[in-house]
């Protein structure tokens, strides 16, 4: 495959768009790799189209959602905002939500109504085996403060939550925030079976190393 | 110790969602609130982007590579660590598979230069990218090694694009030119984006629903793409 012919039957766009076969997929890639002016192209398209699709998904939910007035939140509620205050993290949740609210409307409404949810603050890096109690029902989510020691080695945090049965839950990578040393996970709704949950965080380092930090329990107590 | 890497599979089990799929309640409400593994399908806001900066790939970049120079170093870590992750994001479902096989890639890579076994520097890429092909061929094959040998030696963690030194935008202020590229563009064609890319629906029925083709489709993407990179060189420049 050579240049002018990547360039005539637009393979960075057919590459972007997902409309190449692998044979054709597995030759560009060999081009592009060896190719500046093609690894720039596919590099920039796929760099536009990363984040167009979170500046779309913003545009979505702005359109399907009235504003709400800031007044109109009780301010301690801000305390419960989603996940990590992180913006992307944020906007991953538009996303969804803007999909979603095309598919499960009631469901839609629920979540757009202020509630209040159970949750448990629990430390990392310390030790004892206090594991405070969240009362919630089958597929309620509920909140979790964690609090993690601020070590500025650290430019990375994943926290994994495993089952009382030590099955791994989920995982999630976060950036530390200056100055912060408690996080407030909102963990999605499950299946729960009673017991004691386990909150393992790691700190990555700018290096890549990953080093558990600790981790924390918590108990489940589901009401059916 | 517990590392995202060594989990890898069950988050597959686990958390296996799709957004196109009719969602149950609890898959709704999952979704909702946060599936951690759709996180890692968005740039963090710390991320700090650029352009690809280009080297002539030679005997002498090569010779630096192998004698450890720090921002030759860096820059084939950058250079090659995206090109490599814009290859895996279609083939491997998260994030910490693709960081797995970017390790490994670059790991076997150094091996190969140290052993003298880059007899093409100008076919560096293609070099790169066969080493990324086996990588992937023996992850598809559930090999274990590949972990094993990731932890093998912690010294050798190559930098992921996300943390590398020649970051220059953020992902916010890359998001604003993104922002402006678009609002430069047709309702229309607003829409067709949204629903290929975000929604993504099938692209016959996207093309179909708005009375294009697939050719308009391409065209939309070249022309968003070359304004967008425009806009990013006037940025940096
Ligand atoms: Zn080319």
């Amino acid at each position: 495959m050579d240049h002018a012919e990547v360039i005539r039957s637009q393979m960075t766009e057919k590459y972007l768009l997902d409309e190449l076969d692998s044979l054709e997929r597995d030759a560009f890639e060999e081009h592009f790799f060896d190719c500046p002016a093609c690894a720039a192209d596919v590099h920039a398209g796929a760099l536009f189209v990363d984040h167009a699709k979170t500046v779309l998904a913003e545009e979505a939910v702005a359109e399907r959602h009235a504003p709400v007035p800031s007044h109109a939140r009780p301010s301690w509620l801000s305390w419960f905002r989603p996940v990590f205050a992180l913006p992307a993290t944020a906007i991953l949740l538009l996303v969804i939500g803007y999909q979603n609210a095309v598919t499960i409307p009631h469901l839609s409404h629920q979540l757009n109504t202020p509630q209040v949810l159970p949750f448990a603050a629990v430390n990392v890096g310390t030790y004892g085996s206090e594991a405070p109690a969240i009362l919630t029902h089958p597929g309620e989510g509920f909140l979790v403060f964690v609090r993690i020691p601020p070590d500025a080695a650290f430019v990375r945090y994943t926290a994994e939550l495993y089952d009382p049965e030590r099955k791994l839950e989920w995982n999630l990578a976060f950036a530390p925030i200056t100055g912060q040393d408690e996080y407030p996970v909102q963990v999605p709704g499950s299946d729960w079976k009673a017991g004691r949950y386990a909150l393992t965080v790691s700190g990555v380092t700018a290096s890549g190393e990953s080093k558990e930090i600790g981790n924390a329990q918590f108990e489940v107590q589901v009401q059916k | 110790m517990h590392t995202a890497r060594h989990t890898t599979a069950a988050i597959h089990r686990r958390c296996n969602y799709t957004a196109s799929k009719p969602l149950t309640a609890l898959a709704f409400q999952e979704a909702h609130f946060g599936a951690p593994q759709v996180v890692k399908c968005l740039p963090f806001s710390g991320v700090r982007e650029t352009l690809l900066q280009f080297e002539t790939f030679d005997e002498a970049y090569v010779e630096r590579l192998r004698a450890g120079d720090p921002p030759t170093h860096a820059h084939f870590c950058s250079y090659f660590g995206r090109l490599i992750g814009i290859k895996l994001r279609s083939r491997l479902s998260t994030r910490d598979d693709i960081e797995d096989v970017r390790q490994e890639t670059f790991k076997r890579f150094f091996v190969a230069l140290q052993g003298g076994r880059i007899e093409y520097p100008d076919r560096l890429g293609s070099f790169v990218n066969s080493m990324c092909n086996n990588v992937l061929r023996e992850h598809y094959r559930g090999s274990k090694d590949l972990v094993a040998a990731a932890d093998e030696d912690e010294a050798m963690n190559f930098p992921s694009p996300a943390i590398d030194p020649l970051q220059e935008m953020s992902a916010k202020e890359v998001q604003q030119l993104v922002r402006e590229t678009l609002e430069e563009l047709s309702e229309r064609d607003r829409r067709i984006l949204r629903e290929v890319f975000l929604e993504e629906r099938d692209k016959d029925a996207v093309c179909h629903d708005f009375g294009v083709s697939r050719e308009h489709l391409r065209l939309l993407l070249h022309r968003a793409k070359k304004a967008f990179r425009k806009k990013y060189e006037e940025r940096c420049a």
